[in-house]
């Protein structure tokens, strides 16, 4: 009996677990996403200053969910988004417009599916 | 590499911890449910202990979810005979007063072969002097025989004897077992007599050293290598 109440408690505990970092995954990567946007913006604009400014405070918002993400994610995906945002600093430092660009879409695209692969979905569950 | 040693460490723990909450059974009595989930959590195991790009949480999850899917189904298949159908199915009658049930081989897929096969490894090498023959939920047969082939007992001879206790183990690879030894009924003082009636002095000089059913005391030296 003391084992079965135990599975339950384990069961429920990583159910409560499973729901919450859900969450957590989709706030923290709406905020990115907003931020992205943000230094798209900048960039299309030519804006180099404030494209400076928005890639830190994504780098600095990156550094703080990273510690979670690594524990929960595979390390493909965050290994990719690292690598993304190291070439958009040099690609803005540079002031080089198309491959920022770029490499913003990617850094895009890598954060819409890590959001997407969380969400409890039938597409995903199969 | 000292990566992989720690997480190869962890898991080998879970794994150790989450088969005993299990429960003990060899694997040959296993239900087939349970040897899937056996199997599944080596494999669970192994995944995450070679890749260290994949969290230890996607190994330890999936391995705590299917021991407690497990240890819920097995209380519930105690408590539940419908769901312990469900989940282990029933015993099968194959053979019924000495008659072959030949639909019931068929629905289960044995041949003659088989059933003779398996009736020889239970020792009855003839079809005939079989009553009963049940294929248990884990595959496993029962043989109940005729009358006349059954192993004689020593009720039929009326023969009456006590009943034997079960053997005790009291010293352990030069380990006292004291529990035991109190359990028994005996004390260190009893135990010293006996080793120096075998010329021992030490109780870590002594292997193994126990009492059987009919309460004798038997021990075996440690070998001096």
């Amino acid at each position: 009996m003391k084992v079965v109440i135990i599975t339950i408690v384990i069961l429920a505990l990583f159910l409560g677990g499973a729901f919450y970092f859900a969450e957590y995954i989709n706030i923290n990567s709406g905020k990115m996403l907003n931020n992205i946007d943000r230094l798209d913006q900048a960039v299309l604009a030519e804006d180099w200053e404030s494209a400076q400014t928005q890639l830190q405070e994504i780098e600095r918002d990156w550094i703080k969910i990273l510690k979670v993400y690594e524990v929960i994610l595979e390390h493909y995906d965050l290994d990719e988004i690292n690598k993304t945002l190291v070439k958009i600093e040099k690609y803005i430092e540079v002031e080089e417009k198309n491959l920022t660009l770029g490499e913003i879409s990617q850094l895009k695209f890598v954060v819409e599916t890590i959001k997407e692969r969380e969400v409890f979905s039938i597409s995903n569950l199969f | 590499m000292l990566i992989m040693f720690v997480r190869a460490f962890i898991l080998y723990f879970l794994v150790v911890v989450v088969m005993r909450m299990m429960g003990k059974r060899q694997i040959a009595q296993m239900q087939p449910f349970e040897l899937v989930i056996t199997l599944l959590i080596a494999e669970l195991a192994a995944t995450p202990m070679e890749n260290a790009s994949i969290p230890l949480l996607n190994g330890v999850i999936p391995i705590l979810t299917l021991l407690s899917v497990q240890v819920i189904v097995s209380y519930l298949s105690i408590k539940s005979e419908t769901i312990s159908n469900i989940i282990c199915g029933k015993p099968s009658i194959l053979i019924s007063k000495g008659v072959v049930d030949q639909s019931e081989l068929r629905r289960l897929r044995i041949n003659m072969n088989d059933l003779l096969e398996q009736l020889r490894l239970k020792d009855y090498p003839n079809i005939s002097d079989v009553e009963y023959c049940i294929m248990e939920t884990n595959g496993d047969i029962s043989v109940i025989p005729k009358t006349g082939k059954a192993q004689v007992s020593l009720e039929d001879l009326n023969i009456s004897k006590q009943q034997e206790q079960l053997p005790v183990t009291l010293i352990l690879d030069g380990q006292l077992l004291s529990k035991n030894l109190m359990n028994a009924g005996f004390n260190e003082d009893w135990l010293e007599q006996q080793l120096r009636k075998h010329k021992i002095d030490k109780i870590d000089e002594v292997f193994f050293a126990f009492l059987t059913s009919s309460k004798e005391f038997h021990l075996q030296k440690k070998q001096i290598s």
